[in-house]
């Protein structure tokens, strides 16, 4: 007996592929054309934590934005220091910014970030404090990833999801146009911790907006066994980009750097004497005009979010320990 | 294999093509299908191939000597040891674990030591469903209203079918054993239908439900944030099961139509009923059904009173509620629709004198429903009492907004094709539409479908039932 058979009409079948594929090409042309003639708005793929903070951070420092203590780093720098506390500290006269982001974004990429708050707010800065983690001397290289999507929020281009086949076939029907410049303005929700302290994508830009662009890791730091140690060193490999960093200083404004600290358990023996090793090695390549030295290299575990990040309370004690380390004048 | 993803994109595109290879050949399709289903069904864990190979073998031969003529002694025994080894099976995986650890409270009260030992049993995808489905095999051919089938292949097609093999819709064995046993037509319409289905099933799973999830556990998965944050997260979750499930069950009914098959409506606008007992004709309608012919019926149905009516009726859905998972919480919720339909029972045989008008209808039952679904979500007995306290709390988190505005945008385009349908009376309604119309939803179907694909992936919800 035969198994089945097929009444399929040319014309039906022909209708149907070519009314999903007709309305499908014409929103896709419609979409490239929205965005080619400026009737979307710019791109601002703020669609999860890391593009939140990156679209966030390169936003600050693309407007007139004023400040007399500047931060840049890695999520060390974002999320140990509390720019906002700092600045009511020294009673508002240092307005003070945070641009900290992500490891991935490496130094070529902070100096991206500091030439255009330079160019967007010429003359103002004071300081210049550099903070990241020493994990990240280890050599971690840039993100080309990240990189480009730098780049392209500076070139106002629409960025491309992914190099998967689903990225590339969305990227042909223009559907990272509508995610960057429809769905990344609306509320998206945050995945895991952060968006159960957060909430969506929105709070955590007001956040970075209220607190000068700090952020709080909201994770709690549970020590657990085969986690590594804190064998850090400094890679030859980080020499370039440092470089570029140092160079993208604006003139007139003083260069501090500092490494973040890490869980006391997490710590080896005689890890706070390596730390300043670390510290003065790196130093050689940014030529600053302070060395952090006072700032802890160690902190109590229950300060900690992650082994990498503080916590709310941590980052308050640090950012304590940071504006007696900078030494500025009140 | 999960329908919303890559890889079942690529076995289904292999199996129609081999599918249309084998159209000569019954024997060669029903090979097919039994091949790709259990392929389907070992890709999240070959080990419990066992179990459904061993399920529809043992019903397959139970049926074969209920359908000889046997006195009815014999054929309440052999009926009875198909129900003892299926709802063993069932039994054993779903509820050893909450049993055990019911009974290890129960005695932690009364001071009294009890070991529950550390057997950690894997619940085996859709064994509630699949096991529903054969046995409701067996007793149709034990109430003599099925035939036995007469070829184990057959039957194990039927049994493991793989569009509805893991979450239904729970097919009848007189509705899908004879499209097994000929020969199928496929026309242009049936395609046209099933592309629909198919699209609109994968739109309310990948940007609706997908969607919804981060609300839901931004409501239930944190300490309550008040009163209005978990009134809108039972409202998103209310959504998120729908276009989880009714996705699901479009979807599976989509991928059959494209088959030549046609499997039962599961879902038909349930969150337009303007009572419960129109809601569970409307609300996962195969396991409604089958619930009233086996359960609801056997136990007397409303054949012995009214008294018994209620309690056959309330028992139903206790039991309905403990298919859905073990968990007291699924109990409490069957206890609620239980409890809810006696109310509307009672209510409706004095309808002449306390009609409700459709305005206060609607809402009610929408409120009840949603109520229910807080029970549903909940994860335990303690987080339903911080659920519940937390409504006498007023106060509204800083991302309120934010979260209503997400869920109404989400929630949005599912309630505006579902007014249309309903208007039209006509699930299908959007292939009645003109040519350009239905284009233009099925093109924005299909980029909707394509932006959040496995953005999130997250499993469907009727997957751990």
């Amino acid at each position: 007996m035969k198994s089945h058979e097929y009444q399929l009409s040319d014309v039906a079948l022909r209708q149907w592929a070519g009314g999903i594929l007709v309305p499908v090409v014409v929103l896709a042309v419609l979409l490239r054309a929205g965005a080619l003639m400026g009737l979307l708005p710019a791109p601002r793929p703020a669609l999860d934590v890391e593009r939140t903070v990156l679209t966030h951070q390169a936003a600050i420092a693309q407007a007139p934005n004023p400040a007399d203590v500047l931060f840049i780093g890695d999520s060390s720098c974002l999320m140990d220091l509390r720019a906002r506390l700092l600045e009511a500290s020294y009673g508002g006269k240092h307005r003070s910014q945070n641009l900290g982001t992500f490891m991935y974004l490496g130094m070529e990429g902070y100096a991206t970030l500091l030439r255009n708050y330079a160019a967007s707010n010429p003359g103002r800065v004071k300081t210049v404090v550099i903070l990241v983690h020493p994990q990240m001397l280890r050599g971690a290289q840039p993100s080309a990833e990240y990189l480009g999507f730098l780049s392209d929020f500076y070139s106002k281009a629409d960025h491309p999801l992914d190099t998967s086949i689903k990225g590339q076939v969305s990227a042909v029907l223009g559907l990272h146009i509508f995610e960057g410049r429809v769905l990344g303005r609306l509320p998206v929700p945050l995945a895991g911790e952060f968006g159960r302290y957060y909430g969506f994508n929105r709070n955590l830009w007001d956040h970075l907006d209220q607190q000068r662009g700090s952020a709080i890791d909201p994770h709690s730091y549970k020590p657990a066994p085969g986690e590594g140690t804190a064998d850090y060193r400094l890679a030859l490999s980080l020499e370039p980009g440092c470089r570029d960093l140092a160079a993208a200083i604006p003139p007139g404004a003083r260069l501090a750097i500092g490494l973040a600290p890490v869980p006391r358990s997490f710590a080896p023996p005689g890890y706070p004497a390596r730390w300043q090793r670390l510290l003065a090695g790196w130093a050689e390549w940014m030529r600053p005009d302070a060395l952090l030295t006072t700032l802890p290299a160690v902190m109590a575990d229950d300060r900690f979010a992650s082994p990498t990040h503080l916590n709310e309370k941590g980052a308050i004690e640090y950012t304590d320990q940071l504006l007696r380390a900078l030494e500025l004048r009140p | 294999m999960l329908f919303n993803s890559s890889v079942f994109l690529q076995f289904f595109a292999a199996f129609l093509l081999l599918y249309f290879l084998c159209r000569r050949s019954l024997t060669a399709r029903n090979v097919l299908i039994v091949a790709a289903s259990w392929l389907f069904y070992g890709w999240w864990d070959y080990r419990f191939l066992f179990l459904l190979i061993f399920s529809g073998c043992f019903d397959f031969c139970a049926g074969l000597l209920l359908g000889r003529p046997r006195a009815p002694g014999r054929r309440r025994l052999i009926l009875g040891l198909s129900l003892l080894v299926n709802l063993s099976l069932l039994g054993f995986f779903k509820y050893y674990g909450f049993f055990v650890d019911s009974l290890a409270s129960l005695f932690a009260q009364l001071h009294v030591p009890f070991h529950t030992g550390t057997l950690k049993i894997v619940l085996p995808v859709g064994i509630s469903f699949y096991t529903f489905q054969s046995l409701s095999y067996v007793i149709d051919i034990y109430r003599c209203q099925q035939q036995p089938a007469r070829s184990l292949l057959r039957y194990l097609a039927y049994v493991s079918f793989f569009p509805q093999l893991v979450a239904g819709p729970i097919q009848r064995a007189h509705e899908l054993l004879p499209q097994l046993e000929r020969t199928l037509t496929i026309t242009s319409a049936m395609v046209g239908e099933g592309l629909w289905l198919v699209l609109w099933g994968m739109f309310k799973k990948v940007a609706i439900a997908d969607n919804l999830a981060p609300l839901v556990e931004l409501s239930f998965d944190r300490t309550p944030a008040g009163g209005p944050a978990v009134i809108a997260g039972a409202l998103a979750f209310a959504f998120q099961i729908y276009g989880d499930f009714s996705g699901y069950s479009d979807i599976a009914r989509g991928l059959a139509c494209g088959l030549g098959f046609e499997l039962r409506e599961n879902f038909r606008l349930p969150y337009f009923s303007l009572d419960l007992r129109e809601f569970w004709r409307r609300w996962h309608i195969s396991l409604s059904a089958w619930l009233r012919d086996y359960l609801y019926i056997s136990m007397g149905g409303s054949r012995k009173g009214p008294g018994r009516t209620y309690v056959n009726l309330f028992a139903t859905f206790l039991l309905g509620g403990l298919w859905h998972g073990a968990a007291w919480t699924f109990v409490l919720w069957g206890a609620w629709h239980g409890a809810g339909l006696g109310v509307t029972r009672w209510w409706q045989q004095r309808r002449g004198r306390f009609a409700l008008p459709p305005w206060v209808a609607w809402p009610a039952t929408f409120a009840f429903v949603v109520t229910g679904w807080v029970l549903f979500r909940a994860r335990s007995l303690d987080q339903l009492g911080a659920l519940g306290r937390a409504l006498l709390d007023w106060s509204v988190p800083a991302w309120f907004g934010n979260y209503v505005l997400c869920l109404a945008l989400t929630v949005a385009p599912l309630v505006a094709v579902e007014v249309w349908q309903r208007k039209r009376d006509d699930p299908l309604a959007p292939l009645a539409a003109p040519a350009w119309a239905r284009g233009a939803l099925q093109g924005v179907l299909v980029l909707g479908v394509l932006l959040f694909w496995e953005k999130k992936s997250v499993p469907f919800i009727y997957f751990q039932f």
